[in-house]
């Protein structure tokens, strides 16, 4: 299961190549010129979503030269597949940890303002995005296709456009950010166990679709 | 273990197509060529001797165990028509991938093989041509140590140089008694090298299982005028052209003595399907 | 046919010098008829000599591009016919037992066959010259 793991973090890592660099580039002057140093995190998002991007890259990548009809002559179960997959997504949420502290620290001292609720709210998004994600799209990708997983990755982006739109449009000023900080810290044990019980229905979702689809 | 596959009465049922109770082997230590038009069903075969699709009925046994065995898959090296490995990925990543999958890897015979075939370590496949891209297939299905080798139409739309060199290959892992290959092709020219037994298929059945000398050596086509009758007993298959009648015979040599007035010659592998797909039966 | 000739030097095989072995696809004779006759034919004019290792015969049918079987056919002949040993696990080997006999044995039976057709020739009023003739019509065309 070891080869899989890898295969599947080279898959992820080489899928970073100039266009994604590029709109990241892009992105960062962006935020950087409309919103502060609120860029920091908003740009954590957009690397959130990137996350996302490159497991969906990579799994259009694994069928376009009919990979999974060789690993099927693998000595690899495809429970063991499949756990591979989901393993290497937790693996990436380490990456958009990463990303959404460098950001939002880059910011701060760009800007000379320390802003913890911003720093929080990246990290917590970008702790909660991959799994999401791979949550909802990877069932569809294992039972319909990698076709029908580009298109039910649409709703996330749409919720992070809007999140990101309305940010700024100024709606999401600091006081709202600690408000809601205040509720979501109390319910947030229960969701992250609600998340986990998620993520591991999908993963076996996922693993029966890999099986039946012969 | 006398045979490294062994396949009774495997049948799949398709609308439209059935690949109906599909029998033979490939002994240890043997060349098996498995030849058929396209269409014929010589890739749903291999796809169900990998288990990779369900089968109807009948049993496939891989090295003396049953198919759905996963361990068997340790043992086996499979080389399709096309390379399957992601584009970004080079030679090292496959490495990387399969010794973390197969509890046997040889990672000194895999670099000599990438040596061999002049297969940069570190460039992605994305840049080989197809021929290196084949040799990659190769080496990763080698390095593993496998004991079968099954290739589904592996060398289509390769150079006859690159072929020659596959082939080459192929004896060389025979030269192990214990390692058997399964190879499928609709180039009959390269069967006719180096297999020992050629397996026909047509329209979902075998049609013959056979020793190639048998079919080179004792094989043939009598070709008679209009005015020679030949008796059913006497041939396998008859094709009419316009001005004669030919027929395909199980011992030529003998036709040829009975018939003195037709010409009896050898036919190729190539022939032999021709007439068995074309002609009517005995 | 997708070679007329084949011709096999092989000379990498552990022990003994190389053997020529030269492969027609076009003349009537089965392959494994035709390296039968080559051996033995090198095994009685003392090209191989007793004791000599041969190649294995996967070895062998590799370097002439054959079927394992064929070559196995080949040898199995060979050993029936005293020319050649096997020894399990390390491979075929020229009988070390007498060629000479094996050529005595031969030279016999073509003696034997010559005097019927002599005799028969005398018989039936055939002249010398078209015996002699035919013999070596059939000596020249053989292989």
């Amino acid at each position: 299961m070891r080869g899989i793991i890898y295969k599947d973090l080279c898959l992820f890592f080489k899928g970073v190549d100039k266009i994604v660099l590029l709109v990241l580039g892009g992105l960062l002057i962006l935020f950087a010129a409309e919103s502060g140093v609120y860029a920091g995190m908003l740009f954590s998002f957009a690397l959130d979503m990137m996350v996302g991007l490159l497991h969906l890259t990579a799994l259009e990548k694994e069928e376009k030269t009919a990979w999974g009809k060789y690993q099927r002559t693998l000595p690899v179960g495809a429970g063991k597949v499949v756990a591979g997959k989901y393993a290497v997504v937790l693996l990436t949420v380490l990456v958009s940890i990463a990303g959404a502290v460098v950001s939002n620290l880059a910011a701060f001292a760009f800007y000379r303002t320390f802003l913890p609720e911003a720093l929080r709210w990246s990290v917590l998004v970008a702790a909660v995005t991959p799994p999401v994600w791979a949550a909802f799209n990877l069932p569809f990708y294992y039972w319909l296709g990698s076709q029908v997983a580009q298109f039910t990755c649409f709703p996330l982006a749409f919720f992070f456009f809007y999140a990101i739109k309305n940010f700024e449009a100024g709606m999401w000023a600091l006081s709202d950010l600690t408000f809601l900080a205040e509720n979501v810290r109390s319910l947030l044990p229960l969701a992250l166990l609600a998340l986990a019980g998620v993520f591991l229905a999908s993963l076996v979702i996922s693993a029966a679709g890999c099986r039946c689809k012969r | 273990m006398e045979n490294s596959i062994l396949v009774r009465d495997l049948t799949k049922r398709f609308p439209g197509f059935t690949l109906d109770r599909v029998s033979f082997q490939v002994p240890k230590g043997r060349i098996v060529g498995f030849i058929g038009e396209n269409g014929a069903g010589k890739s749903t075969t291999i796809r169900l001797i990998l288990n990779d699709l369900k089968k109807d009925g009948g049993t496939v046994e891989l090295l003396g165990r049953d198919h759905t065995d996963p361990a068997v898959k340790n043992d086996l090296g499979v080389v399709f028509d096309a390379c399957n490995f992601p584009e970004a990925f080079t030679p090292l990543d496959v490495e990387k991938v399969l010794s973390g999958v197969y509890s046997v890897w040889d990672g000194q015979a895999y670099r000599g093989y990438l040596k061999r075939f002049a297969l940069p370590e570190r460039k992605r496949v994305k840049t080989f041509s197809k021929g290196m891209k084949m040799k990659l297939s190769i080496a990763a299905a080698l390095a593993h140590r496998p004991r079968l080798l099954i290739l589904d139409e592996a060398t289509a739309g390769l150079d006859p140089v690159i072929r020659d060199e596959i082939l080459d290959i192929l004896l060389d892992f025979i030269q192990d008694e214990e390692h058997s290959v399964f190879f499928s092709s609709h180039i009959t020219s390269d069967i006719q090298k180096i297999a020992d037994y050629v397996v026909l298929i047509h329209q979902g059945k075998i049609v013959f299982e056979e020793e190639k000398d048998v079919l080179l050596d004792q094989y043939g086509i009598l070709r008679c005028g209009k005015g020679t009758e030949v008796e059913p007993g006497d041939y396998i298959v008859r094709r009419e052209t316009g001005v004669s009648a030919e027929y395909l015979v199980r011992d030529r040599s003998a036709a040829g003595k009975k018939y003195p007035k037709a010409v009896a010659d050898a036919a190729s592998l190539e022939d032999i399907m021709l007439f068995y797909i074309k002609g009517e039966a005995s | 046919m997708y070679l007329t000739n084949q011709y096999a030097r092989y000379g990498q095989y552990k022990g003994g010098d190389p053997i020529d072995i030269l492969i027609s696809n076009s003349s009537g004779k089965p392959i494994y008829e035709q390296i039968c006759q080559q051996i033995k034919t090198q095994i009685m004019d003392g090209t191989l000599t007793a004791g000599e290792a041969l190649p294995s015969m996967r070895a062998l049918a590799k370097e002439l591009h054959l079927s394992v079987i064929t070559v196995q056919r080949a040898y199995e002949d060979l050993t029936r016919d005293g020319f050649i040993e096997t020894v399990s696990g390390k491979g075929s080997f020229v009988a070390a037992q007498n060629q000479e006999f094996i050529r005595e044995e031969r030279l016999r039976e073509a003696e034997g066959l010559l005097q019927r057709a002599a005799e028969l020739g005398r018989s039936h009023g055939i002249p010398l010259e078209k015996l002699t003739g035919i013999l070596t019509l059939f000596y020249e065309e053989g292989d």
